[in-house]
């Protein structure tokens, strides 16, 4: 009876939850068809010239985040029906989840309709709590504890640095108002506008999961139940984006050509360590945690081609790079949940994250494993889903940025970091490679994955409703760019071009490509089908086929293991046990293990480095009352001095 | 105000500033209990006389009741526990006595320049017996701070008194016999309880070495 209360209260929450973002996505398409506040903002509930009173804004910038915002709302709301499932029958109560989920959503809610410091910095730690207390959910496990515990951290010192950027704001103009604070930035000194934009650049950047500040991001990602996971992959690192257009772009305007390069390089950077890390990673969730980081680290390259090409005066890249920017935030979201999706899915059929112990899923949930290949073939930037689009688009507009200049190292490091980006498409495909083919491909290598049985009807409509969501976007580019049109409209100082003229024709040849491939495939399945069919077993010298035959999930990325050794920290040690000779082994172990080199490397000396400053200051209070008496004598002496 | 002769008080203050001193150079805990008794009485005796010469009834009661409780009654109760405890060094850390003499002179030093502003007391006298009371209080911080045996600890308090006593008797020429009966039974009960505790810490440490205490550091 109560099982059945706490059922109805789970699928009407989560119905509620998808309802609110179903009527959000109707009432702002029907909202943004015409009106000048798109470009200008309209504000609403703000207090008369009080220096407190929070105050909301909507424009174009903000509609299209909310967009990201209740799409991922409504599509986790709608998984979590079937996820949550189990939760119930393990008779854990939802009641922590519930609440967590709807202020999580709220304050994120919040922070992109933010238009004053103050109402930010309340709505971002009131996100960065209720996302530690969802990542905190299954709180049994101390790995998760743990990771909690890292994410609040970070979080903190995030905090930290918007919050000394606001206040120095506010103590420039004496008020919390984004606009009176635009208003005073020239006014600022260019070491004072600098260190704002670092502050910024720290605090935003750490939410959004930029190397070095990504730690939390792998360890709080894969920790939370699936579709937090979902949320904060998907939507919580794109708000952190948002705010670098609100802060960074549209308030302290264009600045030095620097912080274009910081973008770009610290895009470089977080797209490179991400995949290289993601590849190493044998947990799957940790996998698409690093490739978040990858692909928020593309996101951060377009940011900084955008960036280099306003202070260049490129018009025409730096449209290029904010269509690439949006476009891939956008596929980005919704390959990203996909993936998490498919990952829950997988989760609650094995009950391991392992993929060493995964394999031959896809026999046994086979709608979860196509929904999941539509999500590689999207994230892994392959042609002719949207991931390969925003890319290609990056590429032209890094490219365009690099035909414009005249000379100097610029023209130099732009390739270069073309390059580093097709790398990086290169790794994330082996990554996916590994990631699918090992978990859904080949025989099972453990019990748990043999048993596995589909999950939930709703969790596999979920992830599928995605990808066609996915494919639509791209069927329907001119829908999808108009959309894009409305963060642009408010982003572009001077002449608005429109985005169809900026990308030529390619795009909108989407719907003739996919035409001419799906009549390619049909004509491969037509072709395919004639001729004789002979389905046996594996020839295998005579002996039984065994799991143990096949690529591990180590085994298949070694080679990137070993190309990229220094980066990733890889460690290995074999133990060979042979009988007589060394041709035949009787037994032989293989630990390999990849470290956190960023931890190693950036945080754990901090860390100590504060530890041994704490101690220094320890030392004052040994406990010896020797000690405490110097103190006293010292003291008296000076209070005689000072008293004369 | 009439009062002792300004030799007379001179050489006591002498004798005061001396003991401090020798307190302070002693290595043998014995010999500290002896040189700060020894300080007491001329203490005492300075009020005593002090009284006898403005023929205060109530400073010779101050005097006389110095002279039973400190001189009396503390260095017995002292030498009690020391003889229970068998300590006899002081224990010396951080400092040896040699450089803690050369210490406690620099202290001396500072004690007069603190005291400057008060030259205008009406005796030079009383000027250098408030700087060596601010000396005493300087050594006993100095003594707690650089031994380490429990009783060299409750001397380092001892001295202490003594110069608020001298400082309090200087400024403001004798104070009320409420207040000195009052800040007497104060340091008597103190003295009780330190005793009571020392006890424990024999028990407990089998020694009087306060270093014992840094185990209870939380």
């Amino acid at each position: 009876m109560i099982n059945k209360g706490g059922q109805s209260v789970r699928k009407l929450l989560m119905t509620l939850s998808l309802a609110l973002a179903g009527a959000g996505l109707i009432w702002g398409i029907v909202m943004t068809r015409g009106g000048e506040w798109i470009k200008t903002g309209f504000r609403f509930f703000t207090g008369e010239g009080a220096g407190l009173s929070l105050t909301w804004k909507v424009d174009g910038l903000t509609v299209f985040f909310l967009f990201i915002l209740l799409l991922g709302q409504g599509l986790s709301s709608l998984y979590s029906i079937g996820y949550l499932k189990e939760y119930e029958e393990k008779k854990k109560s939802l009641w922590p989840f519930f609440t967590g989920w709807f202020l999580f959503l709220g304050s994120m809610f919040g922070v992109l309709l933010a238009d004053d410091g103050f109402s930010f910095l309340l709505m971002w730690e009131m996100m960065s709590l209720f996302s530690f207390f969802l990542v905190l959910y299954e709180h049994e496990d101390p790995q998760n504890r743990k990771s909690a515990y890292i994410y609040l951290v970070m979080t903190h010192v995030a905090t930290v640095f918007l919050t000394a950027a606001t206040m120095f704001l506010y103590s420039k103009t004496g008020s919390f108002a984004f606009e009176v604070w635009a208003g005073v930035v020239p006014m600022l000194t260019t070491v004072q506008l600098n260190l704002l934009f670092l502050a910024f650049f720290v605090g935003l950047g750490s939410k959004a999961g930029f190397v070095p500040f990504h730690i939390w991001l792998p360890y709080a990602h894969s920790a939370a139940p699936s579709p937090v996971s979902t949320l904060m992959s998907g939507v919580m690192v794109k708000v952190a984006l948002y705010l670098f257009f609100r802060l960074v772009w549209l308030m302290l305007g264009p600045g030095p050509v620097w912080w274009g390069w910081l973008f770009l390089l610290i895009g470089a950077l977080s797209a490179l360590v991400g995949i290289l890390f993601a590849s190493v990673q044998s947990d799957l969730k940790k996998l698409l945690a690093y490739s978040t980081i990858e692909n928020v680290g593309i996101l951060g390259m377009a940011l900084g081609s955008a960036f280099l090409a306003r202070s260049w005066q490129n018009d025409w890249a730096m449209n290029l790079a904010l269509v690439a920017f949006f476009w891939h935030a956008l596929q980005h979201m919704l390959f990203k949940s996909l993936l998490f999706m498919g990952a829950g899915n997988i989760i609650q059929a094995t009950h391991t994250r392992n993929l060493e112990r995964l394999g031959g899923l896809l026999r046994r949930m086979p709608k979860t494993g196509l929904a999941a290949l539509v999500g590689i073939v999207g994230i892994t930037a392959l042609p002719p889903l949207g991931g390969f689009w925003g890319e290609l688009i990056l590429f032209q507009s890094l490219w365009l940025n690099t035909l414009e200049l005249t000379g100097g190292w610029s023209k130099v490091f732009l390739p270069i970091s073309i390059g580093i980006l097709a790398l990086v498409g290169g790794l994330s495909l082996a990554t996916f490679v590994k990631w699918f083919g090992i978990a859904f491909l080949g025989q099972a290598r453990s019990n748990v994955a043999e048993r596995a049985e589909e999950a939930h009807p709703v969790q596999f409509i979920t992830p599928l409703l995605v990808g066609g969501l996915a494919i639509l976007s791209v069927l329907w580019p001119a829908a999808t760019l108009e959309f894009i049109n409305l963060p642009m409209s408010v982003l572009r100082t001077g002449e608005v071009i429109s985005i169809g003229s900026n990308l030529g024709k390619p795009l909108f040849m989407t719907s003739v490509y996919l035409i001419l491939i799906s009549l390619l495939t049909v004509v491969v399945v037509v072709l395919t089908k004639r001729g004789t069919r002979r389905v046996t077993a594996t020839w295998n010298c005579g002996t039984p086929l065994t799991s143990r035959m096949q690529y591990s999930a180590t085994g298949l990325t070694k080679p990137i293991r070993i190309l990229f050794s220094k980066a990733v920290g890889s460690h290995r040690h074999v133990e060979r046990n042979f009988v007589e000779s060394s041709y035949s082994l009787r037994s032989l172990r293989y630990e390999g293990r990849s470290k956190e080199v960023f931890e190693d490397v950036f945080y754990r000396p901090l860390i100590h480095g504060l530890f041994w400053v704490a101690s220094q200051i320890r030392k004052l209070q040994e406990g010896s009352i020797h000690l405490y008496i110097g103190y006293l004598l010292i003291t008296v002496i000076v209070v005689l001095i000072l008293g004369r | 105000m009439v009062g002792i002769p300004e030799n007379e008080l001179n050489l006591l203050v002498f004798v005061l500033l001396t003991c401090g001193l020798c307190v302070v150079y002693s290595s043998r805990v014995e010999k500290a209990l002896f040189w700060w008794t020894l300080q007491t009485f001329a203490v005492s005796f300075l009020v005593l006389v002090q009284g006898l010469y403005s023929r205060e009834l109530e400073v010779i009661i101050v005097g006389a009741l110095l002279l039973i409780g400190k001189v009396g009654i503390i260095p017995v109760l002292l030498g009690r526990v020391l003889r229970d405890s068998k300590t006899e060094w002081v224990g010396e850390i951080y400092l040896k006595r040699t450089s803690s003499l050369v210490v406690a002179g620099a202290l001396t030093l500072i004690a007069y320049e603190v005291t400057k502003p008060l030259m205008a007391l009406p005796l030079p006298g009383f000027r250098n017996g408030l700087a060596v009371g601010i000396a005493l209080i300087f050594y006993g911080l100095l003594l707690m701070m650089v031994r380490k045996v429990a009783i060299v600890q409750v001397l380092g308090i001892l001295l202490i008194d003594n110069g608020i006593f001298l400082a309090g008797f200087f400024l403001t020429q004798g104070m009320p016999l409420l207040v000195e009966m009052g800040s007497m039974f104060d340091i008597l009960v103190g003295i009780v309880i330190i005793v009571i505790l020392s006890r424990q810490m024999l028990e407990n440490y089998n020694s009087l070495n306060v270093d014992h205490m840094r185990s209870l550091k939380g």
